[in-house]
């Protein structure tokens, strides 16, 4: 029992950190970058190549967040603004981000196959450690705190320092932000280092706890992300990270009731619930409706 | 002889997916003609895959029966999770098709009769070329007749601009999700001939995959006109299949292509049949919507 | 026929855009509004048009609630708007957006060649919406208003960006309009034209209706002149 709560808090954690590249994307530019996932993909592998070359795993990380970060300023460059720059509908950015994901995840498989992969032998931490009759391991306890922390950073950057305020405008209204001087590209560009830098290392984390980083892996999790996003709320960030546990927390508990072949159908029926009955979400803010 | 007869049998099938192709590509362009991202075709083709070919093999169904009852459960189908999710902003439509599509493919995955992960095989054959290209051929007449109708123009309205749409009387909601149903019919439809071409269907042909490449038939084809979206399978379809040794980078090749066309010629290559409109639509900013 | 709006009022979290604002409009009139930057109008005919939801009030076409229901419903109910930023399908011709315009009246050509003819546009049927000058545009989207053959109008600063005779034209067709039975709304900016089309003029200053009445009559008051600052928008 005291392990499943464990566990939900650490897959909570890494469906936070997902959904948060999702949503500081949205809340800021208004689109879904359905390239996500395959940044996600892109962190576990980039880090797995980096330990095939001797890095050690901590540093892996660093490396995936920054590899991944300057591949979101690179997505949004190549696929985005020039679609930004005609006032194109959001459908044209999403296919765009479609054609982008497409052109990673094959890239990766290219280089790896499609199949489960691992990382080097040795280089990620086995060891256990027992916390009363827990059982816990220092692997999924470093990553917990490493998420938690990169979301309390997140909120720290987003509210408290500059760039935080500028991105909350430009989120709010493009046009005055402009009119008060925020350099908007520079802005954008920081969107999409910390979005993509944060799915990266989802992704790292997530290959590290499962030791299977494969190149389908985004998918699945994007699902679960839009089922994050759309019970905490699209564009809000608490939401994102309230929505991210009650679907982790949710999931164990349908374990009860639900044979585990199902355990993925209970964040689509989540999903849809909220859809019909309350698509705003929990905590979101910005208009659903449709005019 | 023998040679012969066995490069036309496999000659037959890729004709035979081109057009299944170009039918779901259209499928798909209904929505896209209204704005809107489905990713959720796929889905409505192996719906009824799986229900028409059931209906033959178990239940002595006659083939144009089963396709119908196939495509007519897809459309059932479509119609409340449309109802539910054209309320809200696209962005959900998008999402909300993404996520049925996993639906269905764990509902495949699970329900005993589908034969889950191994498939349905010994589908009784019965779908001929003629039937493929006789369904194109109404589909797109069908479409391209709703086109320059008033539900087209009303569609090309809401594309353009919902508010102002609204506010000349056009139900937006019911037109999208019309555009949606109809899109799932026709996707069932050729989820159905598709069902009874190939002796077997599996989960993986109706997966998140196949949703992005009539996706991408689609948008690189052209959204304007009926024809875009039958071009684009057509050449997406053909060209694969003639560069066998490329096979391998197909994907990188559709997705290098979709952003391409999305970013410098966002109506598709099919307006490189009227250069000229296009331009003007560029001058006038509006070349991604209409 | 009249348009009749009680107690209107929107609120935007803390601020009141609308304050129960009422209005009795009689059918066959021109009646402007009038009001300085942000005083509320656009927000009052969103209310009307359905585009917004009411927080109070009512809306009441010949006594038909029309209060809360959506543009679509509303449009088909009889009003027709155009909007301050011009809202025209720039991708589609002139021809069809008339018929757009049409499309509660079945989408007939004959009445969007008529409601094109009126503006002066017919002979540009053919051409792409956005690819008209800025006053045809406003023209457009008046037509396309008209070939719905609403039993209200309302337009939203038609004349801007029109030169002097444009508006003059403008004012002809209003005064046209409204003797044929039309109920006309206007909102503008442009003097000569309001106080030239309009039978009755009404106010709005932060939300609030400060004064109503006939041009002249709303000209020489005090409170008028004092919400407006002096400023002279007659340019």
């Amino acid at each position: 029992m005291a392990d499943q709560l464990y566990n939900a808090i650490f897959i909570g954690s890494i469906y936070a950190l997902f959904a948060l590249g999702f949503t500081l994307v949205f809340s800021v530019l208004d689109i879904l970058n359905l390239a996500h996932p395959a940044l996600f993909t892109l962190g576990a592998f980039v880090a797995l190549f980096a330990m095939q070359q001797g890095v050690p795993a901590a540093l892996a990380v660093i490396v995936a967040f920054v590899v991944c970060g300057l591949a979101g300023v690179v997505l949004d460059r190549v696929a985005f603004a020039p679609l930004r720059r005609r006032n194109a509908p959001p459908l044209s950015a999403m296919i765009s981000s479609i054609g982008v994901a497409l052109i990673v995840i094959r890239l990766i498989q290219l280089r790896y196959g499609p199949d489960l992969q691992a990382y080097p032998a040795g280089s990620l931490p086995a060891a256990v450690f027992s916390v009363g009759d827990l059982e816990l391991d220092t692997l999924r306890t470093v990553i917990i705190v490493l998420a938690i922390g990169l979301m309390l950073a997140l909120t720290y950057v987003v509210r408290r320092t500059r760039l935080g305020r500028e991105l909350r405008a430009l989120a709010e209204n493009p046009r005055a932000a402009r009119l008060v001087g925020i350099d908007i590209d520079r802005a954008i560009a920081a969107t999409f280092f910390l979005s993509a830098g944060l799915g990266g290392v989802a992704g790292v984390l997530y290959g590290f706890a499962t030791n299977s980083p494969f190149s389908q892996m985004g998918l699945g999790f994007e699902l679960k992300a839009f089922a994050v996003m759309i019970v905490g709320g699209m564009g809000s960030i608490p939401g994102a990270v309230l929505g991210a546990y009650l679907l982790s927390f949710g999931e164990i508990a349908s374990l009860t009731f639900l044979p585990s072949e199902l355990r993925d159908a209970f964040a689509f029926g989540l999903l849809f619930v909220v859809l019909l009955v309350r698509p705003r979400g929990i905590l979101g803010r910005r208009a659903v409706d449709r005019v | 002889m023998d040679d012969l007869g066995q490069f036309l049998e496999a000659y037959q099938t890729t004709i035979g997916f081109i057009g299944l192709n170009a039918i779901l590509a259209l499928s798909v362009w209904l929505t896209l003609y209204t704005g809107q991202l489905t990713l959720g075709n796929a889905a409505f083709a192996g719906i009824a895959a799986y229900s028409s070919a059931l209906l033959t093999m178990k239940a002595g169904f006659p083939f144009p029966l089963a396709l119908a009852s196939g495509a007519l459960f897809a459309a059932a189908v479509a119609l409340p999770l449309g109802a539910t999710v054209f309320r809200l902003r696209g962005v959900y439509l998008a999402i909300a098709t993404l996520a049925f599509g996993e639906v269905v493919r764990v509902a495949i995955l699970a329900i005993p009769i589908t034969g889950r992960g191994q498939g349905l095989v010994g589908i009784p054959p019965k779908t001929e070329l003629w039937h493929i290209f006789l369904s194109l051929i109404v589909v797109a007449v069908v479409c391209a007749r709703l086109r320059q109708s008033n539900v087209g123009r009303a569609w090309a309205a809401i594309r353009e601009d919902e508010i102002a749409a609204a506010s000349q009387g056009i139900r937006v909601r019911r037109y999208q999700l019309a555009a949606f149903v109809l899109g799932a019919l026709v996707a069932g439809w050729a989820g159905g001939l598709a069902a009874h071409f190939d002796f077997a269907i599996q989960p993986d042909e109706f997966g998140f995959a196949r949703a992005v490449q009539i996706l991408v038939f689609a948008v690189v084809g052209g959204i304007p006109n009926v024809l875009g979206p039958i071009l684009g399978a057509f050449l997406l379809t053909a060209l694969p299949a003639i560069l066998q040794p490329l096979q391998e980078y197909r994907d990188i090749f559709q997705g290098a292509i979709l952003v391409l066309v999305i970013v410098y010629l966002p109506r598709g290559l099919a307006t490189l049949l009227e250069l000229g409109r296009t331009a003007r639509l560029r001058t006038v900013g509006a070349e991604d919507v209409a | 026929m009249s348009l009749e709006i009680a107690g209107l009022t929107k609120r935007f979290g803390g601020v009141t855009a609308v304050n129960a604002v009422d209005l009795a409009i009689p059918s066959g009139t021109v009646f402007g509004l009038i009001g300085p930057n942000g005083a509320g109008k656009t927000t009052l005919i969103n209310l009307v048009s359905g585009h917004f939801r009411a927080d109070g009030g009512a809306v009441r076409l010949d006594g038909a609630e029309l209060t809360r229901l959506r543009p679509d419903q509303v449009a088909r109910r009889g009003i027709a708007r155009t909007f301050q930023a011009i809202r025209l399908f720039k991708g589609l011709t002139v021809m069809e957006n008339a018929l757009l315009g049409a499309f509660v009246r079945g989408s007939s050509r004959t009445r969007a060649s008529a409601a094109l003819d009126r503006l002066g546009l017919a002979g540009r049927a053919d051409a792409l919406a956005g690819e008209l000058a800025y006053g045809d545009q406003r023209r457009l989207e008046i037509a396309r208003a008209l070939a719905a053959e609403p039993k209200v109008l309302i337009l939203d600063e038609p004349a801007a960006g029109m030169n002097p005779t444009e508006s003059a034209a403008l004012r002809e067709l209003l005064r046209t309009l409204a003797a044929e039975g039309l109920t006309i709304i206007l909102i503008e900016h442009d003097v000569r034209l309001v106080m030239g089309a309009s039978a009755r003029v009404a106010v709005l200053n932060f939300g609030r209706k400060i004064a109503e009445g006939t041009p002249a009559e709303v000209q020489a008051d005090p409170a008028v002149r004092e919400a407006y600052l002096g400023a002279d928008s007659d340019a």
